[in-house]
């Protein structure tokens, strides 16, 4: 097919189609914008940078000596560190999802937001295998924990398949599948 | 509050004066009355007050704040070079936060290095602590150590108790039957022939 042109008027959008935005535009963003561009960009000092904090890397937990009070504070916070950044990324991913249905439209997300769905139910659920489930409060010396038993459970029940996004995409395979088994006279689904 | 004597009218429906002294005929002439009012004395000494000693710290600060945002503006974010190790308050965007961290607050670095340290003084003191409840335990167990407490006599039965306790752990067996034969005597001494 030929290359798709951009519409040469798009009918319907006037000055007058949109009282909210233009409201809002004449009230604060023009005053902000002309003051910004009149007084702030010409007596401004000049840029100065500022850096993102590095943390060195230390000993894991299980690392460390036994009876080693340092070490063990450092894994800690490093562990919770992590965390934080863990949690941040979990909530990025719903966000996108979030934007997504939103520019979508509900019903077109179910088909164009499965990326979306499929990274965040992925992380969310990564998240609960390493930091969830442990009672509040909790140390690293209890994820550690964790992670041995899990370890332990997986050597004992090597048959279960714990993809758990595995099994939520068959079974909305297996409902389209069913809807398009249903005979239909024409395309009306 | 500029709004409030708009409101006088309000006021004076709520909190009517007497209809007798409403209007005071006063040398004057039918039709002019005098209004009794109640008196705008407090309410305007406490919005004098309210604004002065509300805006004495609001227009400095707000004059800082419209400084620092506008004229010196945030900082941009930028790789850390090679050979250079940022200053703490360096990685920081906003200048007034810079400013605390730089003048006002303890430095994040400095704050987990001071736990370290009283981590590392702690476990210290326990172990010396440790070290100085053992020692104590066995001099008072052995009693055979030069402390404080010493007094240079020898305590003739306590060292045979303590003998005869070795002797007894051994068995009363060994006791009857010895397993080889007593020292030869040193006394008294033989005559020299």
């Amino acid at each position: 097919m030929p290359e798709p042109t951009p519409p040469e008027h798009v009918y319907g959008l006037n000055k007058w189609s949109d009282l909210g935005y233009t409201t809002i535009d004449m009230l604060y963003l023009r005053p902000v914008r002309w003051f910004h561009r009149n007084f702030v960009e010409r007596f401004r000092g000049s840029a100065y940078p500022y850096y993102h904090r590095k943390f060195g890397a230390v000993k894991t937990i299980d690392q460390c000596e036994i009876q080693d009070q340092i070490c063990f504070y450092e894994a800690e916070m490093s562990f919770l560190r992590e965390k934080r950044i863990d949690t941040m990324i979990v909530e990025i991913l719903h966000d996108r999802l979030t934007r997504c249905i939103a520019y979508e439209g509900r019903i077109d997300a179910l088909d164009k937001c499965a990326k979306e769905k499929d990274a965040l139910f992925e992380s969310h659920a990564n998240w609960y295998q390493k930091y969830g489930e442990m009672g509040v409060p909790h140390s690293c010396i209890d994820a550690y924990m964790k992670q041995k038993h899990h370890m332990i459970w997986m050597r004992r029940h090597p048959e279960v398949d714990l993809k758990g996004w595995a099994i939520e995409r068959e079974y909305e395979k297996k409902t389209k599948d069913y809807i398009k088994s249903i005979p239909m006279p024409m395309e009306t689904r | 509050m500029v709004l409030f004597s708009k409101f006088r009218p309000l006021l004076q429906t709520v909190l009517r004066p007497k209809e007798q002294l409403q209007s005071i005929v006063k040398r004057w002439s039918s039709g002019r009355n005098m209004r009794v009012m109640i008196s705008e004395f407090h309410e305007r000494k406490f919005f004098d007050m309210f604004h002065y000693y509300f805006l004495i710290g609001l227009v400095p600060t707000f004059c800082v704040v419209f400084y620092a945002n506008v004229f010196v503006g945030q900082a941009t974010l930028t790789e850390i070079p090679d050979d250079y190790e940022p200053r703490h308050w360096e990685y920081y965007k906003h200048p007034l936060r810079r400013f605390m961290a730089r003048y006002v607050v303890q430095p994040f670095d400095e704050r987990y290095e001071i736990s370290l340290h009283s981590i590392y003084t702690h476990v210290m003191r326990d172990q010396l602590k440790a070290l100085e409840r053992k020692v104590k335990r066995l001099e008072h167990a052995r009693g055979d150590a030069k402390g404080w407490f010493y007094r240079p006599v020898v305590d003739h039965l306590t060292e045979l108790e303590q003998k005869k306790a070795v002797e007894r752990s051994d068995g009363y067996s060994a006791m009857v039957a010895p397993r080889e034969l007593p020292p030869p005597r040193s006394w008294p001494v033989p005559p020299k022939t």
